[in-house]
């Protein structure tokens, strides 16, 4: 448990460290973006909007249906706990893929500008 | 999920999936460290996106666990399924806070990787595809330990 816990704060004082650190790929500010850029930054938005109501609605049916298996049997709780959590898992890497790909495209911008 | 109301099987399950995705990405960083071997951002990536996949884990359980624990309270002690010692039973409201805070940290730490220090977007994406990779290896268990299963009862 310790272990876990420093292995956190280890984490966390990495970011905090990282977020502190100054931009290292900055580039001048060149020319103003063009319209592909412009474009690709609003459908990162529009892609982590819709990802995180689907996310939303998919973990709120998850979370349902299990507090409603957990009434009607509750001794089954903890089997229902661990598919719960596994369904809920593999629903929220499909909304971290969203926004990591919204990330590159707001930071990383692969189509130039 | 087989029936039955034994909270250790599911325990043992997660338990499974955790050293899976963690053998899974640890292989992934190691496969990308060897194929590229000039580029370490990719392996970092892959280990980057196993990290907020592991954060996200922690969030959600940590919030089931507590919510699970509210609801037993309205349960009889006999009904109750044994939460694991290191659940936060005891720090429910902790729990609640990682659930309800977990977009934040995940959001805070895809940014400082991917815009500060610079990991591999890609090879992050392939780290958060791990614990998808640990399902479908239990999927795989769980089909071969049933067809061994089936093929011992018909012997």
């Amino acid at each position: 448990m310790s272990t876990r816990r420093s292995f956190l704060s280890a984490f966390l004082m990495l970011l905090v460290a990282g977020l502190l650190s100054p931009v290292y790929a900055q580039e001048a500010a060149g020319a103003t973006g063009t319209a592909l850029v412009q474009w690709s930054i609003i459908t990162a938005g529009f892609a982590l909007a819709i990802a995180a109501a689907g996310g939303a609605l998919g973990q709120g049916r998850a979370v349902s249906s299990a507090t409603e298996a957990i009434a009607r049997n509750p001794g089954a709780a903890g089997e229902i706990r661990g598919a719960l959590i596994l369904g809920l898992v593999l629903i929220e890497s499909l909304v971290i893929y969203v926004l990591l790909i919204s990330l590159i495209l707001f930071f990383l911008k692969p189509f130039g500008g | 999920m087989s029936g039955g109301a034994d909270p250790s099987s599911s325990e043992a399950l997660l338990a499974r999936l955790r050293r899976d995705t963690v053998w899974a990405g640890l292989a992934l960083a190691a496969a990308a460290l060897g194929l590229w071997p000039g580029q370490p951002a990719r392996a970092a990536g892959v280990l980057g996106g196993l990290a907020l996949i592991g954060l996200s884990y922690a969030g959600l359980r940590a919030g089931v666990d507590a919510a699970l624990g509210l609801r037993m309270g309205a349960v009889s002690p006999a009904e109750r399924p044994e939460i694991p010692a290191d659940s936060p039973a005891s720090g429910r409201s902790l729990g609640f806070v990682k659930f309800f805070t977990r977009h934040a940290i995940l959001a805070l730490g895809a940014y400082v990787m991917i815009a500060r220090f610079e990991l591999h977007p890609v090879a992050m994406l392939v780290g958060v595809t791990t614990p998808a990779i640990a399902a479908g290896i239990e999927f795989v268990r769980i089909v071969r330990a049933r067809r061994t299963g089936s093929q011992s009862r018909s012997l």
